[in-house]
């Protein structure tokens, strides 16, 4: 009889999640935090930092760093060697103080390679080499010590020759950001960013490039144009691997009548060539703005998967689509949490035990991480569960997944940065064990 | 006159100075609280409120229509507002953006690390989207989100549907 109750709780408790911990110094303000597993289960987070908490933000320009900044933003670095129950005193990414450009939905970047080098890209303040004039390029470090240090910083972008200040807007002549980064088992590292250089007064949009290393980061190749001119140019990219290699990149882009349509497309010869990009579906969204919404990706075999916030829903949510051939046509969207004012900022994780999604929403209070997971491939849902967090706004999730099948799942709580393991039980069948770690 | 009409029209002139008031030519930072004061104290006004950033060249596209739409309907009870979500630290350059392109648009800065803090105030339920104005009604309450950037003539025809 209590194996059977043992069983049957384990069917009603589809997902739970551990205490929550904040990763960040709480006397500084903290934002955009992201996360990567390594293959020994290590677990390292990265968060923008603006600075000390109830201090004014620094204004104006500043030349510390041997240009003119944007903004005075650092990039901090906490690893955890015990599953994330505990983490490292935070240490600065960024060589230059202030070097870093990122924000909220312009966010840094970090993955793990097969023998730990930690790798990250980001989005900083420089001055082209070519026009002398403000810029956001992307930066490219890695640390080959486990994160105690990291290299000097490689700009992957080429800077442009053209000045268009009068276009970009911002301060910044060009921008090469909004950026994301694959690392894979073998150690790829793929670099991706959204590029302003082919940008026209008739169409102020962005090109899609790359770069990508086969030494686990020690060279890159140089970069390539993938798509040009028709990106949503404030919609950070995002990229996912296959099992068998293949690179997945989501991404939005714009029609000459301002249709965003969220996209993955695919590769499956290591970077070298890229598909065409395949629309995940949903309603029409026509806009001539500044959306700020991703579409993240996540593949598990031929199953790819993406969540994406889509303005034309009502009221405006984050929508889940599935394929089940590789990318190559997608499954009716469907909403992820219908019953909340708003949602948005979405995360999604393939792992063993199941896929995670994660995402932000409004459902009668503040912001609050929510999520839902599916042992199925996508085929069904658990109920949408909350993330036990303090009292108070708690938004930008982002997760990765961790060797036992959980997930590791980071946000920003207030001004602070919070991370949580989550997992969702094998299966409901009879398991005998619940797989909880 | 009844008692709660008196103590209503005191609490507003209280919050009209305590507010941040725009300075003739000023780029006024402003954190959600102060937001809110400022918007209570335009009661009675039909209120236009855009939130833009110096990075939305849409949002910079309109701005040119939204002060031709103020200086078309003032007389008549319209009242611009406008708030950037450039990053706070970035009010220097911002307000020298300002100067230097729109000098008659005249704007508050979030003074919040997020962007929704400030607009929450308005709209709970904001997905973060720029352009993104609001039609608030001589009541204070949102009559019309309108997200994406919109022409004068359809700016008139909303804005005229509030002032009937």
């Amino acid at each position: 009889m209590r194996s059977v109750l043992f069983v049957l709780a384990l069917c009603l408790v589809h997902t739970a999640h551990a205490e929550g911990l904040t990763v960040s110094d709480p006397a500084r303000r903290g934002q955009a935090p992201e996360v990567a597993v390594g293959p020994d289960g290590s677990v390292h987070v990265i968060w923008l930092d603006k600075g000390p908490v109830g201090t004014a933000d620094r204004h104006g320009h500043d030349k510390s760093g041997g240009h003119s900044h944007q903004s005075f933003t650092d990039l901090m670095y906490a690893r955890s060697d015990d599953g994330g129950r505990t983490f490292t005193e935070a240490r600065r990414v960024n060589a230059t103080d202030g070097d870093v450009w990122g924000f909220a939905v312009g966010k840094p970047r970090i993955g793990i390679g097969p023998t730990g080098i930690v790798h990250v890209f980001y989005p900083a303040n420089a001055t082209s080499t070519r026009t002398g004039k403000a810029v956001a390029s992307s930066v490219y470090v890695r640390s080959t010590d486990g994160g105690r240090t990291f290299s000097a910083p490689v700009q992957m972008n080429a800077d442009a020759e053209t000045d268009l200040s009068e276009l970009v807007h911002g301060g910044l002549s060009q921008a090469h950001v909004f950026g994301t980064m694959a690392v894979a088992p073998g150690g790829d590292v793929y670099t991706f960013w959204l590029d302003t250089r082919d940008m026209t007064a008739e169409r102020t949009l962005s090109s899609i490039f790359v770069r990508a290393s086969h030494d686990d980061g020690a060279t890159f190749a140089p970069e390539r144009r993938l798509f040009t001119g028709d990106a949503c140019p404030c919609c950070q990219l995002t990229a996912a691997l296959g099992a068998d290699g293949a690179v997945y990149l989501g991404s939005r882009t714009v029609s000459p009548d301002n249709l965003r349509m969220p996209t993955v497309t695919v590769s499956r010869d290591r970077g070298e060539h890229f598909g065409p990009r395949v629309s995940t579906g949903g309603a029409p969204w026509t806009l001539e703005g500044c959306p700020l919404k991703p579409v993240a990706v996540a593949v598990s075999g031929e199953h790819v998967y993406t969540l994406v916030h889509n303005g034309a829903e009502q009221p405006p949510g984050v929508l889940f689509a599935r394929s089940v051939d590789g990318g190559r046509s997608f499954e009716p969207a469907i909403r992820i949490h219908p019953e909340a004012a708003v949602s948005d900022s979405p995360a999604l994780v393939s792992a063993w035990r199941g896929l995670y999604a994660f995402w932000h929403a409004k459902a009668g209070g503040e912001r609050r991480i929510y999520m839902r997971t599916s042992t199925d491939q996508g085929a069904s849902w658990s109920a949408v569960t909350e993330i036990e967090a303090p009292a108070g706004a708690a938004s930008y999730p982002a997760a990765a997944a961790m060797p036992d099948g959980s997930a590791f799942v980071v946000w920003q709580q207030g001004e602070q940065i919070m991370a949580a393991k989550v997992w969702t039980p094998v299966t409901c069948r009879l398991c005998g064990s619940n797989g909880a770690s | 006159m009844s008692l709660r009409s008196p103590l209503a029209a005191l609490a507003l002139a209280l919050a009209a100075c305590a507010s941040p008031a725009l300075a003739d030519d000023g780029l006024q930072m402003a954190t959600a609280q102060e937001f809110a004061q400022v918007l209570a104290a335009e009661r009675g006004r039909v209120v236009v409120l855009n939130l833009w950033a110096t990075w939305c060249t849409p949002c910079l596209k309109e701005i040119p229509d939204l002060v031709e739409l103020e200086r078309e309907l003032a007389a008549r009870g319209v009242k611009l507002l406008a708030v950037g979500m450039d990053d706070p630290e970035e009010r220097d350059r911002v307000e020298a953006f300002r100067k230097e392109h729109f000098p008659e648009f005249r704007s508050y800065l979030r003074n919040e690390l997020e962007m929704d803090t400030l607009v929450s105030v308005v709209d709970p339920a904001w997905n973060e989207l720029l352009p993104t104005t609001y039609l608030i009604d001589r009541d204070g309450k949102v009559a019309k989100r309108i997200q994406g950037k919109r022409s004068l003539e359809a700016f008139r025809t909303e804005v005229a549907a509030l002032l009937d």
